[in-house]
């Protein structure tokens, strides 16, 4: 039996969201489908004005819905370091620490060779603009800690250092609260090389 | 360590079903392609994760299925554990312990060791440095989950350097920072390897000797693909440096230990070139017998499940003896056709019948 073409299409388009197979998909649509016109309305209000508001802060590359984006205009932030990042979802772990005053670059991704992502694809010009206009004493890099985004650093690490900037890797190690038997190997490896005096 | 017991459903033609091991040697009988082999394969994937015979799992589910599962029951020194295997059309491959998937064989104690012997194991000799590298990755890597992970890191350092030498002009800066981490990795896998080999030469040369007699020595070697001179990660991107031309020119990385091998000689003879089909079968087994060695000294005397596939034809009586020896240890599923001899002095634990998908224990 077919399903009404309004139906269909919900569901396709649901099931090209990242993370939802068909079977979400259904599931999803048939809830929709259920709630009261009102409450689905501001559903698709909130994701087409979040489209339409968001753009890249033309500093950070980071979404911002002013531009620049609240972070860059703050005046109590230490406009000196800038933390560089893969994704938005990055600043926004970070920030949930309260504990860091500095500024952010997102590149949107990672330098991926097998996927055809070299550094023109990413936003590293804009970072090499914002170093250029001086004031920067530290780069600190934290993308992600597997090959590409290690790849990533150390090209950012390359390219900078000789500009006399301080270029800093966040460290690796043991997650807080987490039982020693449970950690793979290979963070047990790098803590282990990154241990400290006590 | 051993496994105790083993089910499977739509597992090749294994249909639906389980049998109890015994934890000495499991002689498997029945005619050719009834199944027997993939009751070994099924203990292989439950140690390793994966096929040593197929990628593809929809080769693996028995036809007209969508999927299959294997389920284990393991017994260590340290307490017993189940794993378990399964894939479908909607679900990749993928390895679980106490029903909680993972990455199979990173934790020592809760994982299956295996040690696989089987007709195109005489490629080890006569094949390309590829069959060998296999060796040094598969049977005794497994003794170490941080070789593991260094070997899988280096194969995707080096495909993404391989396709940036490909994808036009890549800048100095964007090659060393990969080269930066092809060094790194590389060097670990090559004081691993160095260290596996040293280690495997002499039992291997020992059990060559118990089965060749008076013959000259097995000589084990190992060649990195890594210039000698090269001692630090500075050295190697120099190295690298060095190629850059060269790679660039061809379009892959022309150095490193993708590029490995192991050297066998029997006496000042080449093995690869020189070993009659005798003498290739000798050497074979002799590196699987240092391996079983090596990873039961490895895992502090617990010894790995032996799967030994279509071994019992062609054997001369060195080859008989050295069988011999080796299946007096730990479990052992062996396959043999009917009628085909077993080594004089094998105490076989229990016999079963492979036929037509089926299995069934015998009456001993």
């Amino acid at each position: 039996m077919a399903l009404p073409d309004p139906i269909a299409r919900l569901m396709e388009e649901l099931a090209r969201l990242p993370g939802i197979g068909p079977k979400s998909a259904q599931r999803l649509a048939y809830h929709l489908l259920k709630q009261d016109p009102e409450s689905v309305r501001r559903l698709a209000t909130a994701m087409v004005e979040a489209r339409r508001q968001s753009r890249f802060c033309s500093v950070c590359q980071d979404l911002t819905d002013q531009d620049p984006c609240r972070i860059c205009r703050s005046p109590g932030r230490d406009a000196s370091v800038i933390l560089v990042v893969e994704d938005p979802k990055d600043v926004q772990a970070v920030e949930r620490t309260g504990e860091y005053r500095g500024l952010y670059h997102v590149l949107h991704g990672a330098i991926a060779p097998m996927d055809g992502v070299g550094p023109e694809s990413l936003r590293i010009a804009e970072l090499g603009q914002r170093l250029l206009q001086g004031g920067v004493k530290e780069l600190i890099l934290a993308t992600d800690p597997d090959v590409e985004g290690d790849a990533t650093a150390l090209y950012l690490a390359r390219l900078y250092q000789p500009a006399g900037v301080r270029v800093t890797r966040i460290a690796r190690g043991l997650p807080v609260g987490g039982d020693l038997d449970y950690a793979d190997e290979s963070t047990l490896v790098k803590a282990l090389e990154g241990r400290q005096e006590i | 360590m051993r496994v105790v017991r083993i089910g499977w459903r739509h597992f090749r033609n294994l249909v639906a079903g389980g049998v109890e091991l015994d934890a000495g040697v499991n002689l498997i009988e029945g005619p050719n392609a009834q199944g027997k082999t993939n009751l070994l394969e099924a203990v292989a994937m439950l140690a390793w994760g994966r096929s040593p015979r197929t990628q593809h799992d929809a080769q693996i589910w028995t036809a007209g299925e969508s999927g299959y599962r294997l389920d284990g029951e393991v017994e260590r020194r340290s307490g017993s554990f189940r794993i378990a295997v399964e894939a479908s059309a909607q679900q990749r491959r993928r390895w679980l312990r106490g029903g909680v998937a993972r990455r199979a064989g990173v934790d020592p104690l809760g994982s299956l060791r295996a040690v696989l012997f089987w007709p195109d194991h005489l490629e080890l000799v006569k094949g390309g440095p590829a069959v060998r590298r296999d060796f040094l990755d598969e049977d005794l890597g497994q003794s170490s989950p941080r070789y593991q992970s260094a070997v899988r890191r280096y194969d995707r350092i080096l495909s993404s350097r391989n396709a940036l030498l490909r994808g036009g002009e890549p800048s100095g800066a964007l090659l060393d920072a990969w080269d930066a981490q092809l060094a790194e990795a590389g060097l670990a896998i090559r004081a691993a390897r160095e260290r596996m080999v040293a280690a495997i030469a002499p039992l291997a040369r020992e059990s060559y000797a118990a089965m060749a007699g008076a013959s000259p020595a097995l000589e084990v070697r190992y060649v990195s693909g890594v210039p000698a001179q090269v001692s630090d990660a500075a050295d190697f991107c120099a190295a690298l440096r060095e190629r850059r031309a060269v790679d660039l020119a061809r379009g892959v990385t022309t150095l490193g230990p993708h590029r490995d091998d192991v050297a066998l000689a029997i006496g000042t003879r080449d093995a690869r070139s020189a070993a009659s089909q005798g003498e290739q079968r000798t050497v074979a087994l002799s590196l699987k017998w240092a391996a079983h060695r090596w990873l039961t000294e490895q895992d502090h005397g617990e010894t790995p499940v032996l799967l030994l596939d279509d071994v019992l034809s062609e054997l001369d009586e060195g080859r008989r003896r050295g069988l011999a020896q080796l299946i007096g240890k730990g479990q052992v599923l062996l396959t043999r056709v009917p009628n085909e001899a077993l080594p004089a002095g094998v105490p076989v634990g229990r016999r079963l019948r492979v036929e037509g998908g089926v299995v069934e224990v015998l009456a001993p």
